[in-house]
């Protein structure tokens, strides 16, 4: 008797800790049901007025020009020449931020900024031609070894500079305390909207140079401009901002940002319920449970971020050079049902290159039709009618594509294609793809982090596509993309852009888009005046988001 | 004695050494490397070849390997390719967060574990018995991130009587102690109880209760010092390991310590901070060998070193 | 009255579960300075009975019935926290394998030690000097640096000393030797007991012996019983039991024992086995062994019939007390 009890007791044990076990991010189907209908009547945070978010990964270094790890505190700590905004119509404007305003030559050649007066670094030097100078300087500088150097490669002299065939780079010339002049190379109709991007954040000469290897660690050289000023950082746990208040725009209202790290996704839930955290992302598994709160389902914030999942459709697979087994994979795919099935059937189905909000994003394109048969009918054509296998490659960090790469084996399955799934970490994935071989297909977002339509187009160019996944091997659309991109009248360059969107996507099927997700957020309560970023980003709501005391302890 | 402990450190230097080359040897064959990690999505082969030999991360292995060798020797571990600072550094900082999150949790295992396996012992086959061995066997078979997360969300979620994460109050150490204490606990109840039950039928245990010595005198005295010395061993290695790093606690309650270390390391492929971190490791299961061996030896003078 | 050490009145031991009994109805009187044998052979439970005297019994085994009484105390009365006071102190015991009886772990000086420890007020210097000074008494060479040494660095002969100066060391009036000499040497053994009779002299204590050599109880003991299948089957004073043995059972023991003397052909062994307790048959538990049974050996038991000589027989042969 004593043992059938003890056996039971462990095999209930066992079920529960299964229950538990199935996938350390996913949530357990208990903790579901049994939040499903709580009602929270207390909600209380301990953080005064100081907001917390968290960080996906440590970031390794606060100087942006050196990591792509995160983008979120050089945003908020630093400023650029020009900045995004979005208008009254929806569109996004450059507007002026260090730079109170240019000049264009009339070759479209060289930019003229004035920079406004009387700027502080938050060590208490003003800003200065020169500090702009030594900034793009130091991105190109071969012996800082910048990966984010590319930010500044229209500029003229930038692979002399590299290549050290200079001790400064040429393009950038300080006219006096507040005027720097920058020439590029070859007109560009991007360059104001890529010196937006957090990599083209602007440093104090002293502070960098005085500060040497501790620069991006230690507060009291990594200064910039910005709203906050970075406090402490205690790796692989917390970073802290605190509001600058001699900011030359208006100040932030909050006392300052902490962002914890390391935080596992069940335990970033309770958190925020807990009044730990001020804002988490929402996922699909986790939008019932919060939409049928009666509390929380208020605070939930759907929105519409300027980026999208696609397909690469990697030309170095034999398979795939052919541009009849691309149409095939096109029309094998059912965008809807994985449109129902993972983006709640909000997502926008997309057709052309660009996301929704980038300049020159339009929906009159040729929808990419589903249709298994014409899938087969066109492998039939290409001669590979039954004998098509190809690799789909996936990053594991990336869990949201586990279970629609699984969809789409199957998809291409039932159109005669035989497709495995093949999984590595992140680290690996990215230098595969930057190999090239080794895989034919790879599901993955982008999300614009500069307002400009030109990323997009380049991407399918021959020399970007030797790096991107793509390895297009067709010069005449390349050449194509290049001219249209290198077009200044601001019209003109969308209208060429756009004409090519067919060319890209239906005749040569370059690659797949597949849909713009519509993205949910959930904010504490005590949050007022909350607005996220152009591109869904928390970090940019720290300038004018309020705390509501009272639900301070 | 001495001579013996000088043998077994001597031997260690070059066990060290081959798990450094085997490492270093490793690293450069996973596809990737710091380049690569730090670029991510905004890859470009043009840039990645570039900062690579900014970096020299395209010198030969050997040569890269002579100078690590050559650095290690002077006490520099290197800097971290990522981090920027010097690896010395950074598992300084970890070290002593892993180090409070280990000795508590042993302190946990040893306070809980060894009163069970004794009254376990004593009170064999009774309900408490199968109770203690129960709740132990559970400990010991629930893999630690099921134990982890059940805990987290019932005493810190749902009770809210602790930290949810997170390592910054001496409340914080209590749940990741409970949860890595548990399953060594019941290890070291399970075998102190059976090496008690065993101890106890001996001779020597007849002789001390002839000699009029009380119950809890012979178990203590008697019992429990020749039940514990094969425990020793164990409870070393289950300190030295957890000092290597526990890293799914450490996940799972955001713990900034050598585990977490070890593994950003890893996915950022920054080989000299990796390296620290097996360097550590390695140091630490040499030397608890070590030290269990030496315990062992002063505690049974049965056992001798030559 | 006050002659009586030890008595050991009708006492039958079992087990608790199965309910089986493996001692039944002993009777066993030591008197002042006696030493009194116990012999039989494995299995007969003779080790069971000693081990009862102090409650020293594994845990499913009980005293079923009966009394044991020490200079007229009933020790089967005692409470536990009592009866530690008695053992090593008015009784103590001495084990056959000596090596397994000390601990591996302590020294040896502080494992005699401890009984004066737990059984005196002692300072911790006299403790250790009187150690030494029993050591030395029972014939322990460089007692001081042996004290310091473990059980396993000792030889058997040493090591039983030890156990002999651990069992002396609070004073006892009885001994109980079980089987003591049994693992050791012949030489080292008659060392032994020679040092056991002369603790009789000594120090006054009384000494039970128990051992399945006859030889060494013929050569040592005042007294005998002899025990098979649980019960005590004779009883005399040595020179009696060795000059005329009466049970069929002890004269076959005597028979069987070789004698360097004679020259045999073939050992003689006793035909059958002993029963086990299980199978505990009906009337004599000899009966099926013996040459001399009867129709009644196996229907009634016989009780112990005393003889003129004084010995004490259980066997229908001797029932009217020749």
């Amino acid at each position: 008797m004593k043992k059938k009890f003890l056996s039971l007791f462990l095999v209930a044990a066992l079920s529960v800790s299964m229950f538990a076990g199935c996938g350390k991010g996913e949530e357990k189907k208990e903790e579901n049901a049994a939040a499903k209908n709580e009602t929270k009547t207390e909600y209380v945070s301990k953080n005064g007025n100081t907001m917390v978010l968290t960080l996906f990964q440590n970031p390794k270094t606060l100087d942006i020009q050196k990591t792509n790890a995160d983008y979120f505190i050089p945003l908020q700590i630093y400023d650029r020449l020009v900045d995004v905004t979005v208008n009254e119509a929806g569109e996004t404007e450059i507007i002026p931020s260090l730079a109170e305003k240019w000049d264009i030559s009339e070759d479209g050649l060289t930019y003229t900024f004035h920079l406004r007066k009387g700027v502080k670094f938050h060590n208490g030097e003003e800003l200065k031609a020169d500090d702009v100078l030594f900034t793009i300087d130091k991105a190109v500088n071969p012996e800082e070894a910048c990966i984010n150097a590319a930010q500044y490669q229209e500029v003229k002299g930038y692979q002399d500079r590299l290549d050290g065939k200079t001790d400064v780079i040429e393009g950038v010339k300080v006219i006096d305390d507040y005027t720097v002049a920058i020439t590029l190379s070859a007109p560009s109709a991007s360059f104001l909207a890529n010196m937006t991007g957090a990599p083209a954040s602007i440093y104090n000469r002293k502070a960098v140079e005085e500060g040497k290897d501790k620069f991006g660690f230690d507060p009291e050289y990594t200064v910039g401009t910005g709203y906050m000023k970075f406090k402490d950082w205690t790796q692989d746990q917390e970073i802290n901002l605190v509001r600058n208040d001699e900011y030359f725009n208006t100040p932030a209202k909050i006392d300052g940002v902490r962002y914890l790290m390391n935080i596992d996704a069940s335990t970033e839930r309770m958190m925020f319920e807990n009044g730990e955290l001020d804002y988490m992302g929402v996922k699909a598994d986790d939008l019932e449970h919060f939409k049928n709160d009666e509390f929380w389902k208020d605070y939930l914030i759907g929105y519409q971020p300027p980026s999208m999942d696609y397909m690469i459709f990697n030309q170095n697979d034999t398979f795939m050079a052919d541009v009849n087994v691309r149409k095939a994979v096109q029309a094998a795919i059912n965008r809807d049902l994985i449109n129902q099935n993972f983006y709640n059937g909000e997502g926008t189905l997309l057709n052309g290159v660009l996301p929704p909000a980038i300049p020159g994003y339009s929906e009159d394109q040729t929808p990419i039709k589903y249709d298994v048969e014409e899938a087969k009918k066109l492998l039939k054509e290409a001669g590979h009618e039954s004998d098509v296998t190809l690799t789909i490659l996936q990053n594991g960090e990336s869990t949201y594509t586990h279970p629609i790469n699984e969809m789409i084996q199957s998809m291409l399955g039932e159109a005669g294609i035989k497709a495995e799934i093949k999984n590595m970490d992140m680290t690996s994935y990215w230098d595969t793809i930057a190999s090239g071989e080794g895989y034919s297909i790879s599901l993955g977002p982008v999300t614009a982090d500069v307002p400009d339509p030109g990323a997009f187009f380049t991407t399918f160019t021959v020399e970007n596509s030797a790096s991107n996944g793509y390895n297009i091997k067709d010069k005449a659309l390349s050449d194509k993309i290049k001219e249209a991109n290198a077009k200044l009248d601001p019209k003109e360059r969308i209208a060429a852009l756009q004409a090519l969107e067919s060319e890209i996507v239906t005749e040569q099927a370059l690659y797949l888009p597949i849909a713009a997700e519509k993205r949910t957020c959930i904010i504490s309560p005590r949050l007022k005046n909350f607005q996220l970023g152009w591109q869904g980003w928390v970090c940019c709501s720290t300038h004018n988001v309020e705390i509501d005391d009272s639900y301070n302890k | 004695m001495r001579k013996y402990i000088a043998k077994r450190i001597a031997v260690s230097v070059p066990i060290i050494l081959g798990v450094i080359l085997i490492t270093f040897v490793l690293m450069n064959y996973i596809p990737g490397n710091a380049v690569t990690a730090m670029m991510q999505n905004k890859i470009n082969n043009e840039t990645v070849a570039r900062v690579e030999e900014e970096m020299h991360l395209n010198d030969p292995i050997l040569v890269r390997f002579g100078l690590y060798i050559k650095d290690l020797l002077h006490g520099d571990l290197g800097t971290s390719f990522v981090m920027n600072q010097p690896v010395f550094n950074l598992i300084k900082n970890a070290f002593p967060n892993t180090i409070k999150l280990a000795l508590s949790a042993i302190a946990f295992a040893w306070i809980l574990g060894i009163p069970i396996g004794i009254i376990s012992a004593l009170k064999k086959n009774t309900c408490l018995d199968k109770l203690f061995m129960g709740v132990s066997l559970m400990g010991i078979s629930m893999p630690t991130f099921s134990i982890g997360i059940i805990l987290q969300y019932l005493i810190a979620y749902k009770l809210k009587w602790l930290p949810i994460s997170g390592f910054t109050t001496p409340a914080h150490l209590i749940l990741p102690s409970i949860v890595l204490g548990w399953s060594m606990a019941g290890e070291i109840s399970r075998l102190i109880r059976t090496n008690l039950i065993d101890v106890i039928q001996a001779d020597y245990i007849t002789t001390a209760k002839a000699k009029g010595k009380s119950r809890m005198g012979i178990v203590i005295f008697h019992a429990l010092k020749m039940s514990i010395l094969p425990v020793i061993t164990i409870m070393m290695m289950q300190f030295t390991s957890l000092l290597g790093g526990a890293l799914i606690t450490e996940n799972i309650f955001s713990i900034p310590g050598i585990g977490t270390l070890s593994i950003s390391a890893l996915s950022n492929r920054d080989i000299p901070l990796l390296q620290g971190t097996i360097i550590l490791s390695t140091f630490l299961i040499i030397i608890g060998n070590l030290i269990a061996d030496i315990i062992y030896a002063l505690a049974d003078p049965r056992v001798h070193y030559d | 009255m006050e002659d009586i050490v030890l008595q050991v009145k009708d006492v039958t031991i079992g087990d608790k579960k199965s309910g089986y009994s493996i001692v039944d109805k002993v009777n066993i009187e030591v008197k002042k300075q006696q030493i009194v044998g116990i012999v039989g052979e494995s299995g007969c439970g003779k080790s069971m009975t000693s081990l009862a005297i102090m409650q020293l019994m594994p845990v499913n085994i009980a005293i079923k019935e009966g009394q044991i009484l020490f200079s007229g105390e009933e020790l089967t009365a005692l409470k536990e926290k009592e009866l530690r006071k008695v053992r090593g102190k008015d009784i103590s015991m001495i084990f056959q394998e000596p090596v397994r009886a000390l601990h591996p772990l302590h020294k040896v000086g502080k494992q005699i030690e401890e009984s004066l420890k737990i059984h005196t007020n002692l300072s911790k210097e006299d403790r250790k000097k009187q150690t030494i000074s029993l050591m030395k008494s029972v014939g322990i060479p460089d007692a001081e640096m042996r004290y310091d040494q473990y059980p396993h660095q000792l030889s058997g002969g040493l090591n039983q000393r030890i156990m002999i100066a651990m069992a002396i060391a609070a004073d006892p009036s009885l001994i109980i030797a079980d089987e003591p000499t049994t693992a050791l040497d012949v030489t080292i053994q008659a060392q032994i007991l020679q040092l056991l009779r002369s603790l009789r002299e000594r120090r006054g204590v009384s000494i039970i012996l128990i051992s399945h050599d006859l030889a060494v109880i013929c050569e040592n003991c005042d007294y005998v019983y002899v025990m098979y299948c649980g019960q005590i089957v004779e009883e005399a004073d040595v020179r009696t039991f060795f000059q005329s043995p009466k049970h069929p059972y002890t004269q076959a023991l005597i028979q069987a024992s070789p004698d360097p003397e004679k020259k045999i052909d073939q050992l003689m062994a006793i035909k059958g086995t002993v029963p086990s307790i299980e199978n505990i048959p009906e009337g004599c538990r000899f009966a099926e062994r013996c040459p001399h049974k009867t129709e009644r050996c196996t229907k009634v038991e016989p009780k112990l019939y005393e003889q003129n000589d004084g010995t004490k027989v259980k066997c229908f042969l001797f029932e009217e007390g020749r």
